[in-house]
């Protein structure tokens, strides 16, 4: 019988499992007193980490893991845990990227430069979490845990505890925040005046002459005829300056050593800052139930339900839609209503907000979200001392869909005809007929699922002086693709890894990986990678035991290798063709398509896994009982990314798709992260503050890149996030324009000038270089707050720092005859002046240079709270056992280069909504 | 042991549940989908065919790089001096060209040499064979397109002076090995291209007609792929660039004459010197078009993209000033002479037709002629509807002109009710007055005498041109007449004739290389147009752009990434 190595370790996980069960089976012989207490929690200094891949000592474990509390987290008001970790993490950096009312926020995490993947209660349900219901968050950096989620874990792990989890009296907490979200920066938009000036002033420069007449500005400026010459401010006109939104909750949880239960419901609302028309208008509910039963000595069984369901009403026009249409339609495009019913438009400008949110019909998206989970754990400390089983398996469904009416409401353009006496008078145009629906349409998508089944068998045993805690698990996560051409998620993990800790000093970890991917074909199916960890913990050893300023010290190093598929939905290893296009023969109607057939893709069997050989290096450590330090450095080797490196093949080969893809790019990510804390909880008046950042620079050890001769352009070994442009020098004056060198066409006053790098006398693409990078290497948080009597003041800020933004973006490069923003009447926000003004796309003045960066640094303060809570007098009769009214806010204040959009989003405001800043004003109560 | 059988069976299930989970079967498109199935298999030829159909604003960019236009919202830096290796707009040519050569080869290799046949039931069918050896024709005829193209666009001199071609790939290399590769000479590239449309020429029929049933493989339901006639087409444009005074700097009669002679076997295969149809773009069944693809007739982008404000469009192509002067008046005579009869006040009364073909001019209300009422008269002037600024403000001219040429007359109002707005549409790459140009050219440079039939010809150089100005509106034409009488002066007619009737298809930017003419290309000239108080009109002409190119110029610099990945490679001269 013949069996290939591919097959074996494809039912590698099947063989394991089968072992397992043989290995139980076989032992059913009691071996071992009962022990009641867990081996690894009989020592009051350890915090254990119950994972589904694992039960981890943290406090003996060689892993780079950072914590916070859901009660600190909360102080952030609403009910986003993204938007609380904000600043509180080292090496994390939060971002936000929408600000609908309603959606998620678009958050970005960025851990350590990499994107870290979420668990909830260890499972991969992404960030489907309510910030009410959290108990903890870890935030685990390095191999140690990473490796334990194969594929998912490539760039750390923000790992979330929910509530319910340990057992405790029964706690009935209540939450009701009511919030007040006020717009932020938005972009200046310019009155009907002073586009007309400015177009005028473009137009000139470019010899067409005026565009508007003196009359007409004028007519804008007076507001003497809007109809003709109309001003219409259109964020006075559809913004809110705020809007409301509603935050409560209630969390039951609780338990004894038999049952442990937790229970949460959360309610949101919110509504969005539509002056006028349909109004964003939406709410949610959330829930969590969790329960855990140990039905007999041996089995305890679990299992919880997550359900979100959310409603939102709109207006069909999106929301980024309209705040497209509000900053891109000029003041004098058209008058918006004529009468009380003829809504206007022109022919330049074909859109009419007004008509659009009054009458364009009613979006209605409905949005479940549920996961179910059922597990069993077994403990065999009746058969095996030490020995468990524990086992889950999750199945996470999205559904969306949506209840549509999209009408089209009439529009015209007008015209002005001469009347008998000569006068112009007003006529309309059709420019839209009106389409009412009758029918209501129902859309659904974003179908999603997801399954994933997971176990671990953990061994615990003390040998000799030390502890040795072993595990053996399996995570199998399942995605299906609605797309019958894209691949699915298919993964398998295993792990077996084993810690060894002698005296409680010196702590060895060692874990081998086996992970498997459908994405690769043959022995690349599956493969192996290794981890390995030391520790040390000094302050257990004699000479620093009964120090009293130095409470703990520990040195911990970690390498690991993690292995990760590509992301291409594509797979890699096949020869795919493809039948896109279509070509007509023939003559006249009835002569069909005929289909076109060609290679799409270039086969690469050997497709490789990329793997993160991530080495991490650090230390605890505590004093005076106050000051807390924790460092990481971390070197990061990433190898073998995927790319066809056609710039290495001449191009008489052909299209890149005979170019199979390779694991040909490396990079290097290298940085650290730091926390540094102070407490003083003695006095009256206690405080604390923190510090954390993180730093890291990514850069190309093996590029595919052209062989320029000059040595400024390659790339290899620089940051893989630089900005390649040129390098302006000034604006060409009268003084300097007759030497201008040849660059990008006829060059005027006013233009941008460049420099000439390989000195040919001749400004082309063989002049740009790296003159700035576009991804923060530097992120930092403070954390400060203070306690007197029961009044709590608490302030969180974050920023970035270390890159640069390029405005090369519509409101800042102002040219043709279309819309234009106020910044055409200033300098740019990094104090450059703007080029000349032109009704013709200059080629010169918006290529790439760094005339256009600006720094993109910023610090926000993005959290504030202000609390009182009651004093245990004035409750100690009633039920209650704690009472807590509090004012919270985020986003607070901006400190930044930039001062006229929000760096963190730069198209807040301008084609999306705003950022917001929110006030919530609640209580909180616990029986 | 209850608990034994129950963790038995769970690893059982788990064996069996994942022992395919890692196979993931998607649906996708395999090499033995498309080559096992008889007409998927020629979806590789017809997938070249796309990469050449409707490049209608390539075609338009190269005519801004002339004195024939410019773009309405872009100022051409190409043309204003800035011009490299780093900076061609052209560029694509080489890997297009080169690419479609690899998919010629990958059909045959696949599906050629296999002998795999186009119908299920191949025993029984004429059209089984002659599709088989017409999809042969068309890989070489596509092949020789491609090597035509970067013939065309990357044939120069050395800098020692060495007239260079490209590198001839006949099949499918190593990857590595494209990195190698020296140019060919120009001569060697010609006779390949030759050769190959012999090929293609054996084995196509000579043009597409008839019913299916009647003539199988051949019928004009095949029309727009490659033909016997295209071929020969090819052949005499490849040749006439050959003669041409950029790649023929000693120039060797010997090469006039056998372009002379190609070109006159497409006359000939096409039953000689016959009129020329009238321009309708519509029209998919025009015998004057050699090779054309079309689009599948519900296609209105070219006309929302180039049409004028008030007929709602955008106006991108602005045809100069200098293009509308070069339009003779109506009796034939340029514009320049007096016999014209030209008013410079009513510039544009009693022009050529093809001005009124071809352009959108101020006061224009008749989409195909001097006088008619398609649409309400064009405002170019200023302060009108259709000058910059005016009916859609961030969309109007800069020259005072819009391009008419084809387009299709249809109508966008929104106010309109049945409005017309798709028409079938063709794109010419070989026609029938390319050909008749090229005769008149070649006849001429090659025997001297535009007049006189030249020994075994049985029709001038003038008959030929005669036949584009008849088109034109010229039926009595005595300007042709003086102008034939001697060698240079036809010359000037004809490079001017090419200008007006090839103009906006991409001809004219190789036309002046190849004539050794670039550097004297004309600043872009704009008319702006004045509404006196008394509704007369003051016509004053304004420069739009500047032109400026060097003698270098003629020949166009090879990619740059190509030559520091290949030093077998050499640049052209000057680059």
């Amino acid at each position: 019988m013949k069996q290939t190595i591919t097959d074996i370790k494809i039912y590698l996980f099947c063989l394991l499992n089968i072992i397992l069960v043989g290995s139980v089976s076989a032992q059913t012989v009691p071996m071992g007193n009962n022990i009641k207490t867990d081996t690894t929690a009989n020592k009051n200094s350890d915090e254990i980490l119950s994972t589904p891949f694992g039960v981890f000592n943290l406090s003996q474990s060689t892993g780079a893991v950072f914590k916070v509390s859901g009660n600190e987290l909360r102080k952030t008001p609403g009910n986003s845990l993204a938007e609380a970790l904000r600043g509180r993490v080292p090496g994390l950096k939060v971002t936000r990227g929408n600000n609908t009312p309603g959606e998620d926020g678009g958050y970005t995490f960025t851990l350590n430069g990499g994107t870290p993947y979420v668990l909830i209660d260890g499972e991969p349900r992404g960030l489907e979490v309510d910030l009410r219901e959290v108990e903890e968050v870890y935030v685990l950096n390095d191999a140690t845990f990473n490796s334990m989620l194969g594929i998912l874990g490539d760039n750390g792990l923000i790992y979330v505890v929910t509530k319910g989890e340990n057992a405790s009296k029964p706690i009935v907490e209540a939450n009701y925040q009511r919030g007040l979200n006020i717009r932020t920066r938005l972009p200046q938009l310019l009155s009907a005046a002073d586009y007309a000036t400015a177009i005028n002033q473009a137009s000139n420069n470019d010899g067409f002459g005026d565009i508007y007449s003196p009359t007409a500005i004028q007519a804008y400026r007076d507001g003497s005829d809007p109809i003709r010459y109309p001003n219409v401010n259109y964020q006075d006109m559809f913004l809110k300056q705020s809007s409301p939104s509603n935050f409560a909750s209630l969390n039951v949880y609780g338990g004894k050593d038999n049952v442990k239960y937790g229970a949460f419901l959360g309610y949101s609302d919110w509504q969005g800052l539509e002056k006028i028309g349909k109004q964003i208008n939406g709410h949610d509910l959330t829930f969590r139930t969790k329960i855990r039963t140990r039905m007999n000595d041996l089995i305890e069984a679990h299992a919880s339900v997550y359900g979100k369901f959310g409603q939102n009403d709109r207006a069909v026009l999106a929301p980024n839609t309209m705040f497209n249409w509000i900053s891109t339609t000029p003041a004098n495009a058209f008058p918006l209503q004529v009468g009380d019913t003829a809504y206007v438009v022109s022919n330049q400008y074909n859109n009419n907000l007004l008509s659009e949110l009054k009458g364009g019909g009613k979006h209605t998206d409905y949005d479940a979200r549920m996961i179910f989970d059922f597990g069993v754990d077994f403990d065999f400390k009746d058969y095996v001392k030490g020995l468990k089983y524990t086992t889950y398996a999750m199945l996470r469904t999205f559904n969306s869909q949506t209840l549509l009416a999209d009408n089209t409401p009439a529009t015209y353009t007008i015209n002005y005809v001469p009347d008998v006496n000569g006068n112009d008078s007003l006529t309309l145009r059709t420019y839209n007929t009106a389409i009412r629906q009758l029918n209501v349409s129902r859309s659904s998508s974003g179908i999603q699922r997801n399954f994933v089944y997971g176990g671990n068998v953990s061994y615990v045993k003390t040998i000799g002086q030390g502890d040795l805690n072993l595990n053996l698990n399996h995570l199998l996560y399942f995605q299906p693709t609605k797309a019958s051409g894209q691949p699915d998620v298919r993964q398998l993990t295993f792990n077996l890894n084993g810690s060894y800790a002698l005296k409680r000093k010196y702590i060895v970890f060692g874990n081998v990986n086996s992970s498997s991917s459908s994405k690769f074909i043959g022995a690349n199916r599956t493969r192996f990678f290794p981890t390995g960890g030391l520790a040390w913990v000094v302050s257990n050893e004699d000479f620093l035991k009964n120090n009293s300023s130095i409470n703990f010290l520990k040195f911990r190093t970690s390498y690991g290798v993690i292995g990760t598929e590509y992301a291409t939905s594509n797979f890699l290893y096949l020869n795919q063709w493809t039948g896109g296009n279509t070509i007509y023969y023939g003559i006249g109607g009835s002569s069909p398509a005929n289909s076109a057939y060609s290679l799409s893709q270039t086969a690469n069997l050997g497709i490789n896994w990329i793997t993160y050989n991530q080495f991490y290096a650090g230390a605890e450590l505590r004093m005076f009982n106050s000051f807390n330090l924790n460092i990481n450095y971390f070197d990061i080797a990433i190898k073998g990314q995927i790319a066809q490196a056609s710039e290495l093949y001449a191009a008489a080969l052909g299209n890149n798709v005979y170019l199979p893809y390779l694991n040909f790019t490396n990079r290097r990510n290298k940085g650290f992260n730091a926390n540094i804390s102070y407490n003083n909880n003695k006095n009256e008046f206690k405080y604390y503050v923190g510090v954390n950042a993180g730093y890291n620079k990514i850069t190309g050890e093996r590029i595919a890149e052209l062989p320029y001769p000059d040595q400024y352009r390659l790339q290899q070994g620089q940051p893989e996030d630089n900005i390649i442009g040129y390098v302006s020098d000034g604006l060409f004056t009268a003084q300097n324009i007759g030497s201008a060198l040849p660059q990008f066409g006829a060059v005027q006053i006013g233009d941008i000038k460049y420099k000439d790098l390989n000195g040919d006398n001749k400004i082309d693409s063989r002049d740009q270089k790296a003159i700035g990078n576009n991804t923060p290497r530097f992120n930092y948080g403070i954390n400060i707050g203070a306690n007197f009597k029961n009044f709590n003041i608490d302030v969180v800020g974050n920023g970035l720092a270390g890159y640069d933004i390029n405005l090369n973006r519509n409101y800042y490069q102002n040219f043709g005859l279309g819309s234009y923003f106020a910044t055409v009447n200033q300098n740019l926000s990094n104090g450059n002046a703007n080029p000349r003004l032109a009704v013709l796309k200059s080629n010169n003045n918006y290529i790439n240079s760094d005339y256009w960066l600006i720094k993109g640094d910023y610090f926000r303060i993005s959290l504030l709270e202000l609390g009182y809570t009651l004093s245990d007098k004035v409750i100690a009769k009633g039920p209650l056992n704690s009472v807590k009214f509090f004012v919270r806010g985020s986003n607070i204040a901006l400190f930044s280069k930039m001062k006229d959009l929000d760096p963190e989003d730069l198209n807040a405001g301008v084609s999306e909504y705003p950022m917001m800043r929110t006030y919530t004003l609640g209580a909180s109560l616990s029986f | 042991m209850k608990l034994t059988y129950i963790l038995l069976l769970a690893g059982l299930f788990a064996l069996a549940g994942c022992s395919d989970f890692l196979d993931d079967q998607i649906q996708y498109v395999r090499e033995k989908d498309v080559t096992s199935y008889d007409q998927r298999s020629r979806g590789i030829i017809n997938d070249i065919y796309t990469s050449y159909s409707f490049d209608y604003f390539r075609d338009f960019s190269s005519e801004y790089l002339t004195d024939n236009g410019v773009s309405s919202s872009d100022v051409s830096a190409l043309a204003s001096g800035y011009w490299g290796p780093t900076s061609n707009p052209f560029e694509y040519v080489w890997q297009q060209s080169y690419n479609n050569i690899r998919q010629v080869y990958q059909y045959i290799q696949l599906v050629h040499d296999k002998n795999l046949p186009y119908l299920e039931n191949p025993a029984d069918s004429l059209e089984n064979a002659r599709t088989i050896a017409r999809y042969y024709g068309e890989a070489f005829f596509l092949k020789a397109w491609a090597e035509w193209r970067l013939l065309q666009i990357y044939g120069g001199p050395s800098a020692t002076g060495e007239m260079l071609g490209f590198p001839i790939v006949n099949g499918i290399l190593e990857n590595d090995a494209y990195a190698k590769l020296p140019r060919n000479t120009y001569d060697e590239c010609v006779e390949q291209i030759m050769s190959d449309l012999d090929v293609a020429i054996t084995n196509l029929p000579l043009v597409y007609s008839g019913a299916g049933a009647s003539n199988p493989g051949y019928s004009s339901a095949e029309t727009g792929r490659a033909s016997g006639l295209a071929a020969y087409a090819l052949k005499a444009k490849v040749a006439l660039y050959a003669a041409s005074p950029a790649f023929n700097p000693t120039n060797d009669l010997n090469k006039w004459k056998t372009a002379a002679a190609l070109v006159k076997q497409v006359i000939d295969k096409n039953g000689g010197l016959k009129n020329l149809q009238p321009y309708d773009y519509t029209n998919e069944n025009n015998p004057d078009q050699i090779w054309r693809l079309r689009n599948g007739r519900q296609n209105n982008s070219l006309e929302k993209r180039l049409y004028p404000p008030t007929l709602y469009g955008q106006g991108e192509v602005n045809p100069s000033e200098n293009l509308v002067e070069a339009f003779p008046a109506a009796n034939g005579y340029p514009i320049s002479l007096a016999q014209s009869n030209y008013n410079a006040a009513t510039p544009y009364n009693s022009r050529d037709k093809r001005f009124y073909r071809f352009i959108f001019y101020n006061g224009d209300a008749c989409y195909d002629g001097p006088t008619c009422t398609s649409y309400k008269p064009l405002q170019i002037y200023q302060g009108g509807l259709d000058n910059f600024g005016g009916f859609i403000p961030d969309e109007g001219t800069r020259t005072g002109y819009y391009l008419k040429k084809f387009l299709n007359n249809l109508n966008f109002d929104p106010a309109a009710i049945n409005a017309t707005t798709n028409l079938p549409k063709v794109y010419v790459q070989l026609g029938l007055a390319d050909m008749y140009l090229i005769y008149a050219e070649t006849l001429n440079e090659a025997y001297g005498q535009p007049s006189v039939v030249p020994a075994g010809f049985s029709f001038s150089a003038k008959d030929a041109l005669a036949k584009i100005r008849i088109r034109a509106g010229f039926t009595v034409d005595p300007y042709l007449t003086t102008m034939a009488s001697n060698q240079s002066d036809f010359r000037t007619l004809v490079k001017n004739e090419r200008r007006l009737e090839l103009c906006f298809s991409g001809e004219r930017f190789h036309d002046l290389r190849r004539w050794n003419n670039i550097t004297n290309t004309e600043n872009v000239n704009g008319v702006k147009i004045i509404k006196n108080p008394n509704n007369s009109l003051t016509y004053q002409n304004i420069v739009v752009e500047k032109r400026a190119y060097e003698a270098k110029n003629s020949y166009l610099p090879l990619p740059y990434s190509e030559l520091l990945l290949n030093s077998n490679l050499k640049q052209n001269k000057g680059w």
